[in-house]
């Protein structure tokens, strides 16, 4: 049922979280959602997960996941345009579970095949002392609200240490954007353009 | 009007001679360009990394802006920060660059430079830090008064953006469709203005005959009086000549005229 004049249109995102890479960390997990502005809908698919726990290999120094996303988001105006959020958590010395690292990337606009390295950072406190004491008993600073890293305010006073990589492909798929007037340019360059909007 | 949106993040930093670093950045765009929506300035997370020493940062970056015009397109201004332990600030660069202009995904790689003073102030500068600044922040992206400064190369901002446009091809008709419009009130106000002053000139017309049909019938009364006096002796003859003959008194003079209607050549009314 295509409507002749529409007012949405359609992003669907298939891909997988593939892994990661912490030199120092093994034994990880991670948490993904999505963050978007007031326009956008999610129509299908899981808007949040939690991935199993993964070690590094014997021969390779990666974590694996290779975790699906499938999700699709409609839309007035690409304002707002969807964010990958993740947060990777881990065991640490003492078996509590800390978090390893937050990081976020928006949704790739053009139809195809995407590959991102999202790059991972914890908050940091901002004394020696309390860097020990946090150590000592677990208890490591973390985002109330994951989704913070997602914005871009309030973000100029906190200071972070990055430590890590996760690997995510996307396949972005779009409906009735040209439309909607909106030009998004070539489909990244693959031999099949998924780009199924019927212009 | 055309739109434009740029959704992405500024990535990180590298080639600093230091890590823990933070950016202050913003978008300038001409006068022509409205920002519909989005934070158009803002400044990022320090970043000390753990591994490797590219400072990596990942602030979103999403805006709308609609258009009149193609001049004065976007450009992304920034000045990367060196932030110590001890949480003084020192400038490490100022680097610009522009918004691409075709849609689609873009990586960009910003190069920065930071301005010397005289030898003494670099000097002072590997001892205590600081050193100079800009009085202004447009210096960054306008050529105007470039000329004199001294300047060092300093490392690269990593920005990725994806731009998407729209109304761009519809733009230059609107336009034109614009102007024919405006172009047809102006005739229709003039032609109206063409009839009001016909319709003026009408009421003055009849205004006009209205005045001379007000001057005329005094005119004419007074031209009445003098006809109606000279018409009586000829009626009393006339009268007298029909009824009896035989009497020669006019009895005119004693008689009041039967009719005080003024002559036979009215006025049409």
């Amino acid at each position: 049922m295509a409507a002749v004049n529409p007012s949405v249109f359609l992003l669907t995102v298939n891909g997988q979280i593939e892994g990661a890479n912490f030199p120092e960390y093994d034994n990880l997990y991670c948490k993904y959602c999505y963050v978007y502005g007031h326009d956008w809908t999610p129509t299908s698919g899981l808007e949040e997960g939690i991935t199993q726990i993964t070690c590094k290999g014997s021969l390779s120094n990666n974590l694996i996941w290779n975790f699906p996303l499938e999700t699709t988001f409609k839309s007035t105006s690409p304002s707002g345009w969807p964010q990958l959020v993740v947060s990777v958590y881990g065991p640490d010395v003492f078996g509590n579970d800390v978090v390893r690292g937050y990081g976020a990337t928006h949704i790739p606009i053009t139809p195809g095949q995407h590959s991102r390295t999202i790059p991972m950072f914890v908050p940091e406190p901002t004394w020696r002392l309390q860097r020990f004491t946090s150590w000592l008993l677990g208890r490591r600073p973390e985002y109330t609200d994951p989704k913070v890293v997602a914005q871009g305010e309030g973000r100029g006073v906190t200071r972070v240490r990055s430590q890590g990589f996760v690997t995510v492909s996307f396949h972005i798929m779009t409906k009735d954007m040209k439309k909607l007037g909106y030009d998004t340019g070539p489909s990244s360059a693959q031999p099949y353009s998924t780009d199924w909007s019927a212009d | 009007m055309a739109e434009v949106h740029i959704i992405g993040q500024i990535v990180g930093a590298s080639g600093f001679p230091e890590t823990s670093l933070f950016c202050k950045w913003g978008v300038h765009a001409g006068g022509a360009w409205r920002l519909l929506s989005g934070l158009k300035e803002g400044q990022t997370q320090v970043d000390n990394p753990q591994i490797g020493e590219m400072s990596y940062w990942s602030h979103p970056i999403d805006l709308h802006y609609a258009t009149k015009g193609l001049q004065g397109w976007p450009k992304i201004h920034l000045q990367v920060w060196h932030q110590d332990s001890f949480g003084r600030c020192q400038l490490y660069g100022y680097g610009y660059c522009h918004v691409p202009s075709s849609p689609g995904h873009h990586r960009i790689n910003c190069v920065t430079w930071r301005p010397l003073g005289t030898w003494q102030e670099q000097l002072a500068h590997t001892f205590v830090g600081g050193g100079p600044q800009l009085r202004s922040p447009d210096t960054i992206y306008s050529g105007a008064d470039r000329y004199r400064l001294h300047t060092e190369a300093m490392g690269t901002v990593e920005l990725q953006l994806g731009v998407i446009m729209s109304r761009f091809d519809k733009f230059g008709k609107e336009r034109e469709r614009k102007r024919e419009r405006e172009r047809k009130r102006e005739r229709e106000r003039k032609r109206e203005r063409e009839r009001e002053r016909e319709r003026e000139r009408e009421r003055e017309r009849e205004r006009e005959k209205e005045r001379e049909r007000e001057a005329r019938p005094i005119q004419l009364q007074q031209a009445n009086v003098r006809t109606v006096g000279e018409a009586e002796p000829a009626a009393a003859s006339s009268m007298m000549s029909t009824v009896d003959p035989t009497e020669a008194t006019p009895p005119a003079t004693a008689d009041t005229p039967p009719f005080t209607s003024p002559a036979p050549s009215s006025a049409p009314w």
